[in-house]
């Protein structure tokens, strides 16, 4: 889906006008002064900063636990007690949603987390060593790349099963063969530059080569690839806890609480249309700041995506 | 083994028995397939034309606000929960004003208006987010092909800012964009899953989402197989197609 088409561009940049050791100070701060010139940009990541932060003080936040049933008071619409009201089972509908900012996040940074360190050590291997080790891993992730995401993350979910820490695994699993990709074309650029050679030279041992001057130098277009990917699987996690095949019901999960307001849509619109809202904002604020991050990283892009 | 001999079945068009439905998968397939792809075209057809249409006036038009309206509706649309998209276009067209049937699916040599009218919110659900990556998409190849010499060359020539455009910009943009096309494609497949289960229609999404549940694993493994096959052969025609529109590419 859409990390195939974001890798495209992000692939083909060569230069890393990033150094690898700790940036100047000059550097910095014209990185952030490309970042934060944007009004978008800076929306998305105050919105995101809300997320962590509420995420973070969610019991604190919640006016009624967020899986309380309370039958006497099912389907209410929004009033002072409850204010967007409640769910069939009397749950309060804003507990929920705040309670949902966790599983979202979880799943953002677990998922990328997992295909982040797969991808990137197999691009790496692939990469620095090329011959069939190479080969070999490039087919398979051909193959794997021409399986649309959320079908292949199906596929895994399938075989893995539902539940939250399964959805993370299969989410992760799905986003692999973009990272593998971007990371080897990055591996492949850097090898052409002259430090390399000069780290070879001085006698500089395989791994210290891979891990000191190799990946340092691949990390920027990844930040950016990260950022992109953390609203593609909150996006991904909504979209199959909506199937049903994602998070458990009595966890207060976005997808899943769609899923469940769906049946009462004709008297309860609200209870599928706030959860809606809130992945869209969060996963638009990923892709915003995601944007930002590649304008300031790679000058040569910069205003035309 | 048993792998080995699975892998013997494909390649003479068996792709095993369904656990649930007792029936041959490639006939499962073969009944649905027709389904997804009657879909995924109208979908396509929509997204490629509105989407490079879009992409276009937003780059000539670049920073006015035209533009920045475009890149937000696009950004937007990226970021939309297809099947959310779906279930508010079911409650306030099919609900609220009742105006398109809220679900199925009829084939149009049966019955070609009911066809159209339920056709239209899950071909324009599964269109929103490849429209707004197209958008994105020919905006920024039509920004980098303003950029070359060549349209300098244009304009310097005295030729009107018109002709500049439709003749020289966007031929050269087009070559860039029909390679995207591919990558829609795999897209569309993934919001299919999505837009047959919320409007109940009968493909091959709905396919693996029940098979998926039921645990029948022949047909999942199958359905992935034959997407995945779908998507390496279109990828495989735009290859074709870019060689055959750009002569550069046909020494390489």
């Amino acid at each position: 889906m859409r990390p195939k088409s974001q890798a495209k561009p992000l692939s083909q940049e060569t230069s890393c006008s990033f150094a690898a050791a700790p940036p100047q100070v000059s550097e910095w701060r014209r990185f952030r002064r490309v970042f934060l010139k944007r009004k978008v940009v800076i929306c998305g990541v105050a919105i995101i900063a809300l997320l962590v932060v509420t995420a973070l003080f969610a019991p604190l936040l919640a006016p009624h636990h967020p899986d309380k049933q309370n039958l006497s008071q099912a389907l209410q619409g929004p009033s002072g007690e409850h204010w967007l009201g409640t769910d069939h089972l009397g749950r309060d509908q804003l507990s929920r949603l705040i309670f949902g900012t966790r599983i979202a996040l979880q799943v953002g940074v677990i998922s990328v987390g997992v295909a982040t360190a797969i991808g990137i050590t197999l691009g790496l291997v692939a990469g620095y060593f090329g011959g069939w080790i190479d080969h070999l891993l490039m087919r398979v992730i051909d193959a794997l790349m021409a399986i649309p995401f959320l079908v292949l993350a199906l596929a895994f979910a399938a075989v893995l099963g539902g539940g939250l820490v399964n959805v993370m695994i299969s989410l992760g699993l799905a986003l692999v063969p973009a990272y593998c990709r971007l990371m080897r074309g990055q591996v492949l650029s850097v090898k052409q530059n002259d430090y390399f050679m000069a780290a070879r030279v001085i006698g500089a041992g395989t791994c210290r080569i891979m891990l000191r001057h190799v990946l340092p130098n691949c990390l920027p277009p990844i930040i950016v690839l990260i950022t992109l990917n953390m609203g593609i699987a909150i996006l991904a996690e909504a979209a199959l806890s909506f199937l049903g095949i994602g998070i458990n019901p009595p966890t207060a999960a976005w997808g899943a609480m769609i899923h469940s307001g769906y049946r009462f849509l004709l008297t309860h619109p609200l209870l599928s249309f706030m959860p809606g809202l809130c992945i869209l904002l969060v996963v638009l604020s990923f892709n915003m700041v995601g944007d930002g991050l590649r304008d300031a990283l790679d000058p040569r892009l910069r205003g035309t995506l | 083994m048993q792998y080995y001999y699975w892998l013997g079945g494909i390649c003479r068009g068996n792709l095993g028995r369904s656990l649930v439905y007792k029936e041959d998968v490639s006939a499962l397939i073969g009944k649905r397939l027709p389904v997804t792809v009657h879909l995924g075209l109208v979908s396509l057809f929509i997204s490629v034309s509105l989407g490079i249409t879009a992409g276009i006036v937003s780059a000539v038009t670049r920073g006015s606000f035209l533009d920045q309206l475009i890149t937000l509706l696009a950004n937007v649309g990226v970021a939309i929960p297809t099947f959310w998209l779906g279930i508010m276009g079911i409650y306030f067209f099919g609900l609220k004003l009742g105006w398109l049937p809220i679900w199925g699916y009829t084939s149009p040599f049966q019955n070609f208006w009911l066809s159209t009218r339920q056709l239209v919110m899950p071909a324009v659900c599964l269109a929103v987010v490849p429209l707004a990556m197209m958008t994105r998409q020919s905006r920024s190849s039509m920004l980098e092909v303003i950029r070359q010499d060549y349209i300098r060359t244009a304009r310097s020539k005295g030729l009107k800012e018109r002709a500049v455009i439709m003749r020289h910009a966007l031929k050269n943009a087009l070559i860039l964009i029909i390679t995207l096309i591919g990558l829609q494609v795999a897209s569309l497949f993934s919001g299919s899953v999505l837009v047959e289960t919320v409007f109940n229609i009968p493909g091959v999404g709905r396919l693996l989402v029940n098979a998926v549940f039921s645990k029948d694993f022949v047909v999942v493994q199958a359905c992935v197989l034959v997407v995945a096959a779908l998507v390496a052969v279109v990828n495989l025609a735009t290859d074709i197609a870019y060689g055959w529109l750009d002569p550069r590419m046909r020494q390489g």
